[in-house]
């Protein structure tokens, strides 16, 4: 057992929290403030690094935060599936600082947005890491509360009534959470995860067990934003301004996905298979819902908001599948969307930045893009990417979760989701030659000036890196997916034997 | 050369363009193009001596072990065949593309594609993994759209291109899951295994789905029918790049697949049954609609259409009939096919129309063109000695031999029809009288105009071409049969078979191509019934698809309350099925032992009531007391359990809640919130019942569920014993719930006092921008409003701005606001009380502080209680005068110097080789009062000033007269 408490993944927390604390504390100053966004971001982002190479080399790490025994006091537990996402989550949200600072949109200015930026970052990141069930409910609270802030100020005048919307159902949904928790603690009497694991695997079944089983799935199922509790999502990510959209769209929504593989493959792993069966279905639903909703909806921001929806409905396939094969390809999957959908995200805000009413609406943007040869390629090599042709990265994603749906002999699904392969195209490329090829309107008056590209530049060559040199996170991925199979790995780790 | 070098060479060049494109001269780079990928060509020509025997070359690098993917490239007389093809008529095509482009970004962008499609496409036909060749097949499905929508300004050209694409992409992924299934049936993804497991994969379950799967996606690429529609669609493309992509290579990539799999899978049922009817029907709408058409172009395509179905057809015979005149009329059709398409580009070069009917008499002025196109169409309708007739005669051989007299009628007539083609093709364009069109245009022009001549450049590549048939044809044995002689076994080709049943059917064909061809004055004038169109096919198709879409799309209609029902209604059934499906009640017994039971029975009882009343009174302020009460009533309940700790916590959050919101029950005028009861009682009965029965749902569950939660109290050990017995050991505080919070669950307070923080920072920016302008507006239109109402303003509504300007209204706006913010409690005792309450405040709040470990109360209460005494002073003295005399207080400072004093208290530690947030305790230090100072102290006070900051915050922004008049 590993009892050194690694430093690092305090880092990947409160770095990002202790920035949000120092940058209102120098509010006035906008530069201070980017400037420790930055450093928090960057610094947040190494240690999700480190903390992943820790994890390859020494197994799961534990920290135990004011030193108490297990299980009696918080413990962060990033395993090699936390490190992951961890690392997936770390990268998108120094993308979209990074992003912010280039950033034309009156909201940036704002002295609160850097401040509520790196708390929802940290929030995200202690969510990835967390080894105790409540410590995730109060990581997810930071980063709704967040988000929700971030949503309201944004410059789309929408944004305040989605986030009202969302604050509600986001309620609720934190209800479902706490009230899971409460059915765990009334029956267990411990909230660390590996503890409630080993109960949960000596066979006991105490009456509030299922309905903690439903409570906490359907709690993620809201957070990740998959049918029927997505209503949400299209109106909530859609009006964010762009950097916390590129956040929200491809990392906050893989919280609900860490958590139902926690719930599949840590604690109800006896009932697992009949969460998979209704994850399948669920994720078929979204593909298809999702998909289509992308297709025809009448603006590029929130075709991708859709979009996410949809691709949220591959990673589920992958964890309803439950093979290892078709789990490395739902987290290959989780870990390329993230970085697709962010810079997508980005691009598309780039592009509406230079319209003069900031519209991202189909029928405005028309040829918007015809003279930035940048955002062109960028554009392309991210809608190829998620629709998954090669040698990019979502084509990586693609194969893995065929190769997994084959495996785990489950053909209806896997024919429809690779049907549905070609919509994700059809709405991409259709986009692509809207805003690229078609020769914009002329009393279009396109402003010279928009937000830097700089930022997407970045998470696209990580797709293209990791379309070409996709060993690596597909052996890591298998790796993470060895350990999940093995929940006394996990349990031994953080309980001893 | 090294094999894998190959295909990698293309991918190369086109990044060396990138970069130097611009800064060399035009014909280098014309010549620089064409010389490497000939080239390529002459490096791959050294091949045939080592493949001609049957063997294959191999080479593999492993590239993602655990999925089974590696770069590997197996190069056997197929492959050879198919990357010669490609490698030699790209050359070709880069030499012609250099004098047809007129604009070098055109040019530049051309050679980009051209090289990466050649990449892809050798990458395609070398592969020797699976997912290598799928990357091959997609990069070829790419360059190809982007080549289609070359002229992107064109919406045509887009719509081509991207139905291109959506019909190969789409057999793509179809051929991806058939690749997939058969590696996983094989259990590896490299053909040097595959090829040898005939007997293994005819017997595996998966065996029809592969076979269908690789089937849709050949069909796609190779245009077969029923999506053969892309292909005439895609002529939106460059000339080079239909000659390249549409006609030689590229849209063979379909037929390279089948037969590089007809070893394993060619003699079973279902490759014959698909492929021969497939094949055949493409084959005959091929060479039909090609007539049907007036653009040289479209013509061209539709015959390629029928060609490729020819191959399709060919590959599906019995006994590998079909292979040998397959692969000669591949090479055939790549040269035949490919030199009309480029001369239709010339010709389009120099004439300015590619249209039929606007061509003719071009055959004097075109001598040599005329002549090479003379020859490449003589190939194509199966003239000898070139080498389509060998083509043509190997066909109608194999169908001889192979299969039904039905499918034999339909390759003569087919075949007869591509007579017909070529006949037109030649005649039209070269020999026939010009159109009056023409002529007309000559007119205009002047005689010297009319004609571009085009340069050398334009056709050499072409006459390369229809060289190549003739030589293909008549040095059969040298240059053809080494390509194909693992084919041919013992046999060899023959341009000559002697007077059989083959020829007899040629000479039908040609002879009944010439008479269709003299008759088509007559034909041309029948009114044939139009066929529905693969196009409108495709968009029939989308457009249901969108439909579909659209009835989606109904679902998101914005409604909240739709939204929640769906969620609660889905959480009510699963919870019905699953999560208490199991529950039994074994023994429920009510006992009121205690006064204290009934004071908590009476508490419920309020609780209950208070909570419907504020449901049921429809005046917001009483529903808001109501609610209140209700929450006391909790409070009052904990504090019987004993557990002074949560009730001191749920007293001072709710009085602070409802304070909150009656200041801003306040604030919303008396009208928007009776149209909110109007709306929430007014709706239908129907609404009414269905709300009260999904409530009542949910009430029956959580009430089932607490039940459950109280009848199973576990009675295993529980963490928080282990918290009782080490609080005062461990961390000093006698208090456990203070020891948990500050101690064993630091870090969730740390959290938690952020996410109060941010929510303080979101009220605050919510709340103080407003539009800008808005509150004036707002505010002068009160004015105007009243100034009305006493009649000294003007009723028009396009003077405000003038009266706005008048000092009177200004005045008058001034005094608005003024009232506004002094408070109707403003009274000298009330004011005196509030300067009593708020020093006093603050002193209960540092004994939180200090007391926190041992006594109820803790940061957490003392910031609340410091926060409520400040809302007295908003209350009581307004928010101007509150905000000038708490001018010393800073909440967003006062946030975030608490969040980073907390953190800090945590860090601090980690200094000392400790773990994060571990408590330090001072034991030497001897304190008055009772006090202990440890770290915790610390974090209190990190505590305290974040929660100060965030109720400061929250109350002074809602407070704030003007700018929530202005929401």
């Amino acid at each position: 057992m590993n009892t050194f408490n690694n430093p690092l993944i305090l880092g990947a927390i409160f770095l990002p929290i202790g920035g949000a604390a120092l940058s209102l504390l120098l509010a006035q100053n906008r530069t201070y403030q980017h400037f420790i966004g930055l450093l928090s971001g960057i610094g947040a982002w190494l240690s999700t690094l480190g903390v992943l190479y820790f994890n390859l080399t020494q197994g799961p790490q534990v920290y135990r935060l004011g030193g108490w025994e297990t299980p009696y006091g918080i413990i962060l537990v990033p395993d090699l599936i936390g490190s992951i996402f961890g690392l997936m989550a770390s990268t998108v949200v120094l993308g979209g600082i990074i992003y912010a600072l280039g950033c034309k949109d009156k909201c940036v200015t704002y002295p609160v947005f850097m401040p509520l930026f790196l708390c929802m970052a940290g929030g995200l990141h202690g969510a990835m890491y967390t080894g105790d069930i409540f410590t995730l409910f109060v990581f997810i609270e930071l980063m709704v509360m967040s988000s929700v802030v971030l949503v309201a100020i944004s410059d789309n005048r929408l944004g305040v009534e989605a986030a009202i919307k969302y604050l509600l159902i986001s309620a609720l949904g934190t209800l479902f959470l706490l009230v899971g928790i409460a059915a765990i603690y009334a029956t267990f009497g411990t909230l660390n995860l590996a503890d409630i694991a080993r109960k949960l695997a000596s066979g006991e079944r105490p009456l509030l067990a299922q309905a903690a089983a439903v409570m906490l799935m359907c709690a993620f199922l809201l957070k990740s934003a998959i049918f029927p509790f997505h209503f949400w999502q299209p109106d909530f990510h859609t009006t964010a301004p762009t950097p916390v959209h590129a956040v929200l769209s491809s990392v906050v929504v893989k919280v609900g996905i860490l958590g139902l593989i926690r719930l599949t493959n840590l604690l109800f792993t006896a009932e697992a298979p009949l969460i998979r069966s209704l994850l399948l279905v669920l994720g078929l639903i979204g593909i298809f819902f999702g998909s289509l909703a992308a297709l025809r909806t009448y603006d590029a921001k929130r075709m991708l908001a859709y979009s996410t929806f949809g691709q949220i409905g591959f990673i589920l396939l992958g964890i309803g599948w439950g093979t290892p094969a078709a789990l490395v390809g739902a987290v290959v999957y989780a870990f390329n969307h993230a970085l697709i959908k962010s810079s997508l995200l980005m691009i598309t805000g780039a592009i509406s930045s230079r319209m003069p009413t900031k519209s991202a609406k189909l029928a405005d943007i028309g040829g918007v893009g015809k003279t930035l040869t940048l955002a062109n390629i960028l554009y392309l090599l991210g809608g190829l990417a998620l629709a998954g042709v090669p040698p990019l990265n979502g084509f990586i994603s693609k194969v893995t979760l065929i190769q997994g749906g084959i495996d785990a002999h489950s053909f209806l699904p896997l024919i429809l989701a690779v049907g549905a392969g070609l919509i994700t195209l059809l709405y991409m490329i259709r986009t692509w030659q809207l805003m690229f090829q078609q020769p914009p309107a002329p009393e279009l008056k396109v402003k010279p000036k928009g937000d830097q590209l700089f930022a997407p530049l970045m998470l696209i060559s990580l797709c293209v890196l990791l379309g070409i040199f996709a060993a690596p996170l597909v052996d890591v991925a298998t790796d993470a997916v060895t350990q999940l199979n093995d929940s006394q790995i996990y349990i031994t780790s953080v309980l001893g034997h | 050369m090294n094999l894998a070098l190959i295909s990698a060479i293309p991918f190369a060049l086109t990044l060396v363009l990138l970069v130097t494109a611009t800064r060399v001269p035009k014909a280098i780079l014309v010549w620089g193009i064409t010389l490497m990928v000939a080239l390529l060509f002459g490096a791959l020509v050294g091949y045939v001596d080592a493949t001609r025997s049957g063997e294959a070359l191999t080479f593999s690098i492993p590239w993602i072990t655990s999925l089974k993917l590696s770069y590997s490239i197996y190069l056997d007389s197929l492959a050879l065949l198919f990357a010669l093809l490609v490698t030699g008529i790209g050359a070709l095509i880069a030499l012609y593309a250099g004098y047809y482009f007129e604009k070098s970004t055109d040019l530049i962008r051309f050679y980009q594609l051209l090289l990466i499609f050649t990449g892809g496409m050798l990458g395609l036909v070398m592969a020797g993994n699976l997912f290598t060749l799928f990357i091959g097949w997609e990069i070829t499905s790419i360059s190809s759209f982007f080549l289609i929508g070359f002229k992107g300004d064109n919406p045509e050209a887009r719509r081509g291109a991207l139905q291109a694409l959506v019909i190969t992409a789409g057999g793509g992924l179809a051929l991806l899951l058939g690749l997939a299934l058969l590696g996983s049936a094989v259990g590896s993804f490299e053909w040097v295994d595959i090829l040898n497991q005939r007997e293994l994969l005819q017997h595996h379950p998966f065996f029809s789905a592969i076979a269908i799967f690789i089937f849709i996606g050949c069909f796609s690429k190779s245009a077969q029918f029923p999506v053969h529609f892309w292909l005439p669609g895609a002529m939106t493309a460059p000339t080079p790049a239909s000659a390249y992509l549409h006609s030689a290579t590229m849209v063979k990539a379909g037929i390279y697949l089948l037969l590089r799999l007809y070893p394993v899978m060619g003699d079973s049922l279902i490759w014959q049954n698909t492929l021969i009817p497939i094949g055949l029907i493409t084959m005959a709408i091929g060479a039909f609609f090609a007539l049907r058409n007036t653009d040289l172009k479209a013509c061209l395509a539709y015959s390629t259409v029928s060609q490729l179905g020819a191959f399709v057809a060919l590959i599906g015979l019995p006994h590998g009939e079909g292979l040998v005149a397959a692969l000669v009329g591949i090479v055939a059709h790549a040269m035949y096919k490919g030199a009309l398409f480029l001369i239709a580009g010339t010709v389009e070069h120099s004439v300015g129309s590619r249209d039929l009917s606007d061509l003719g008499g071009l055959g004097k002025s075109l001598r040599p063109l005329a002549l090479i196109t003379v020859l490449a169409a003589a190939s194509m309708a199966g003239l000898p000695p070139l080498l389509g007739f060998v083509a043509k005669e190997g066909m109608l051989e194999a169908f001889l031999h192979g299969s039904s007299n039905f499918a034999v009628g339909v390759v003569t007539l087919s075949a007869l029809l591509t007579v017909t083609m070529a006949a037109v093709l030649v005649w039209d364009v070269f020999f026939r009288p010009r159109s009056a069109a023409l002529q007309h245009h000559e007119e205009a022009h002047g005689h010297e105009h009319h004609l571009h001549l085009p340069g050398w450049g334009l056709q050499i590549s072409p006459a390369v071409m229809a060289a190549g048939s003739i030589l293909g044809g008549l040095l059969l044995i040298p240059l053809i049969q080494p390509l194909v002689q693992p084919y041919l076994g013992e046999s060899s080709l023959k341009l000559w078979h002697g007077f059989n049943t083959a020829f007899l059917l040629s000479l039908i064909a040609v002879g009944g191509g010439l008479m269709i061809f003299g008759l088509r004055r007559q034909w041309q004038g029948w009114n044939l019934p139009t066929l529905p169109r693969g196009r409108d096919l495709y968009d029939g198709v989308i457009r249901g698809v969108e439909k579909v879409a659209d009835v989606l799309l109904l679902s998101q209609g914005g409604k909240l309350r739709y939204y929640l029902a769906a969620i609660i209604v889905t959480v009510i059934l699963l919870m019905a099925t699953a999560g208490l499906s199991g529950l039994h009640f074994a023994s429920l017994s009510i006992q009121m032992n205690s006064s204290a039971d009934f004071l908590k029975a009476t508490l419920l009882i309020l609780t209950i009531g208070a909570t419907f009343a504020s449901i049921l009174f429809k005046r917001h302020l009483i529903a808001a007391l109501a609610l209140g009460v209700a929450g006391y009533s909790v409070g009052g309940l904990f504090l019987l359990e004993p557990a002074p700790d949560v009730a001191l916590v749920q007293f001072l959050v709710e009085t602070m809640g409802t304070v909150l919101v009656m200041i801003m029950l306040g604030k919303i005028s008396a009208n928007e919130r009776q149209q909110v009861i109007k709306n929430l009682w007014g709706q239908t009965r129907a609404g009414v019942f269905r709300d009260a029965l999904i409530a009542t749902l949910v009430g029956v569950g959580v009430g089932l569920f607490s039940l459950a939660a109280v009848l199973n109290r576990p009675t295993r050990i529980s963490i928080t014993e282990w918290h009782i017995s080490h609080a005062e050991k461990a961390v000093g505080a006698t208090d456990i719930v203070a020891a948990i919070v500050t101690d064993f669950r630091g870090m969730d307070t740390i959290i938690e006092i952020t996410v109060f923080g941010m929510a303080a920072l979101g009220v605050l920016t919510l709340l103080s921008t407003p539009e800008p302008g808005r509150t004036i507006q707002f505010m002068a239109g009160q004015v105007l409003q009243r100034l009305r109402s006493r009649g000294t303003a003007s009723t028009a509504p396009t003077a405000a701005e003038k009266e706005l300007a008048d000092p009177a209204i200004q005045r008058e706006i001034a005094a608005l606001l003024a009232e506004r913010s002094v408070s109707i409690l403003s009274s000298p005792m009330t004011r005196a009380a509030a300067n009593l309450l708020l020093p006093f405040a603050l002193l209960v709040s540092i004994s939180h502080i200090a007391y926190g470990a041992g006594a109820p109360g803790d940061g957490f209460t003392a910031g609340v209680v410091s926060g409520l005494g400040i809302a007295v002073w908003y209350v009581v003295f307004g928010y101007d005068q509150a905000k000038r005399r708490l001018r010393w207080l800073h909440p967003v400072r006062l946030i975030g110097a608490g969040i980073g004093l907390a953190i800090l208290n945590a860090v601090v530690p980690l200094l000392f080789g400790q773990p994060f947030l571990v408590t330090t305790q001072f034991k030497e230090l001897v304190l008055p009062a009772g006090l202990h100072l440890t770290s915790t102290s610390f974090f209190e006070l990190g505590i305290f000033l974040t929660v100060l900051g965030s109720t400061a915050l929250i109350l002074e922004t809602i407070a704030h007269p003007q700018e929530v008049e202005a929401l």
